[in-house]
């Protein structure tokens, strides 16, 4: 699963609070057929862990612009 | 540093490949070793710059506008002044805080000049002419007390003294002083919810549809590629200083040096050396001469004149002259101090007048 964020420090300190709790992550470039606002980035992880994503980000006042589940090559909005 | 570019060297936060990935990631890191060492909370509040002067630019000209009130110590750097005279230039008021015999800046001076409409409030931790150490807790209390903002200038204690930016609204820092990274690297702290106009416009790898700034920080003032192996230098600059824990170790070096030349006839200490800065006045001797004899005749680096600080001499009414100033370091040694001390001694006896 892809969380698209603002920038790439955005990025490397949600991985960095995910790495904490023991979760696995990876900075990536946002693939542009999902972002309208050009380059930017995501954080790609496993979808079980989604929730503690979602909490994290809020806890560092991180806006994730949204979630993307991968889906037999393509993307699918959550 | 050397590492950085054999191993990565790509462009921190510009494309999704590996060596991109991997530079991002050591700014970050950096970023957040910077942040733990000022006790600031988010990472993100921090921007790298080339030096602290364009830190200092940065915030002064991102805040300060037209009709505004700024107040700068009689102790600043010309980093602080000549942006701040421009601004007057501009239509923006200034004012000087004044400074004690010392060179000290204090809240209750700060109380003389500050009014309510001062917008911005610009004090160095610690003089690069004197090494007189300002209390800017208070200073920043007492700025907050009367709505204005606080920016101060850690050029010559980021590194060597502890510093908690948490309360502060700004903090401006070198990194190739007290923090041992390369030249060409430094930072501006800014506290969250606070809105610079940024300094330069461009990309930033992020939002590359928009036309303007992205909001979001670093990026909002980070325009364009930044010095990343001056930064992989800084990083490990910042760990040695953590590691180490320099500031009792320089300091006493620096109380030594000035102890040692307050002693030699004709030599006068000039403020009260707080940190690892010595200011020296020479009577008898030109204080630009003596350091070029230092150099040429000894291999001691040091620096005559005026330091970049004008109205700081003014001040201290050293401006005729300027000082003789020595500063101490991590790799500096009681030989050294000892060995300067001599050498100032011996120029004075010959060089001086008879």
């Amino acid at each position: 699963m892809l969380a698209t964020v603002p920038s790439q420090t955005s990025a490397a300190r949600l991985k960095k609070s995910l790495a904490a709790a023991g979760i696995k992550s990876n900075i990536t470039q946002t693939p542009s057929v999902l972002t309208k606002e050009g380059c930017g980035y995501s954080l790609r992880f496993e979808d079980k862990y989604r929730q503690k994503v979602e909490s994290s980000a809020r806890e560092l006042n991180i806006t994730v612009r949204a979630f993307f589940a991968e889906v037999g090559g393509g993307y699918e909005k959550m | 540093m050397k590492s950085f570019i054999e191993e990565s060297g790509g462009n921190p936060g510009r494309g999704g490949h590996e060596l991109s990935r991997r530079s991002g990631e050591m700014v970050f890191g950096c970023r957040e070793e910077l942040a733990e060492l000022f006790n600031i909370e988010n990472s993100e509040r921090i921007i790298f710059t080339k030096n602290a002067t364009e830190a200092l630019n940065t915030a002064i000209l991102g805040i300060v506008g037209e009709g505004d009130e700024i107040l700068v110590s009689a102790m600043e750097h010309n980093s602080v002044l000549r942006p701040a005279v421009a601004l007057e230039a501009a239509g923006a008021t200034l004012r000087i805080i004044p400074a004690d015999k010392d060179g000290r800046i204090t809240p209750e001076a700060l109380e003389q000049v500050i009014t309510k409409k001062t917008r911005l409030v610009c004090v160095l931790h610690a003089s690069n002419v004197t090494g007189t150490l300002n209390n800017i807790s208070a200073i920043n209390e007492a700025a907050h007390s009367h709505g204005a903002l606080t920016l101060f200038d850690a050029a010559q204690t980021a590194g060597l003294v502890p510093i908690d930016a948490s309360d502060f609204d700004l903090l401006a820092f070198p990194g190739h002083k007290g923090l041992y990274g390369p030249m060409g690297t430094g930072g501006l702290y800014v506290r969250e919810g606070l809105f610079l106009k940024p300094l330069t416009y461009g990309g930033t790898g992020s939002a590359s549809e928009s036309s303007f700034m992205p909001e979001r920080m670093p990026d909002h003032l980070e325009a364009g590629t930044v010095n990343a192996v001056g930064i992989a230098g800084l990083l490990e600059g910042v760990r040695f200083v953590k590691r180490e824990g320099l500031f009792e170790r320089e300091h006493e070096l620096a109380n030594k040096l000035a102890e040692k030349l307050s002693s030699i006839n004709s030599v006068e200490i000039i403020g009260d050396n707080g940190v690892n800065v010595v200011g020296a006045r020479l009577k008898s001797l030109d204080c630009v001469e003596a350091a070029g004899i230092l150099d040429s005749e000894y291999g001691i680096a040091s620096r005559g004149g005026l330091h970049c600080s004008p109205i700081a001499h003014r001040s201290m009414g050293t401006i005729d002259g300027g000082l003789l100033r020595f500063s101490t370091g991590a790799f500096t040694t009681e030989e050294d101090c000892d060995a300067a001390a001599r050498a100032v001694e011996e120029i004075i006896r010959n060089r001086g007048p008879r």
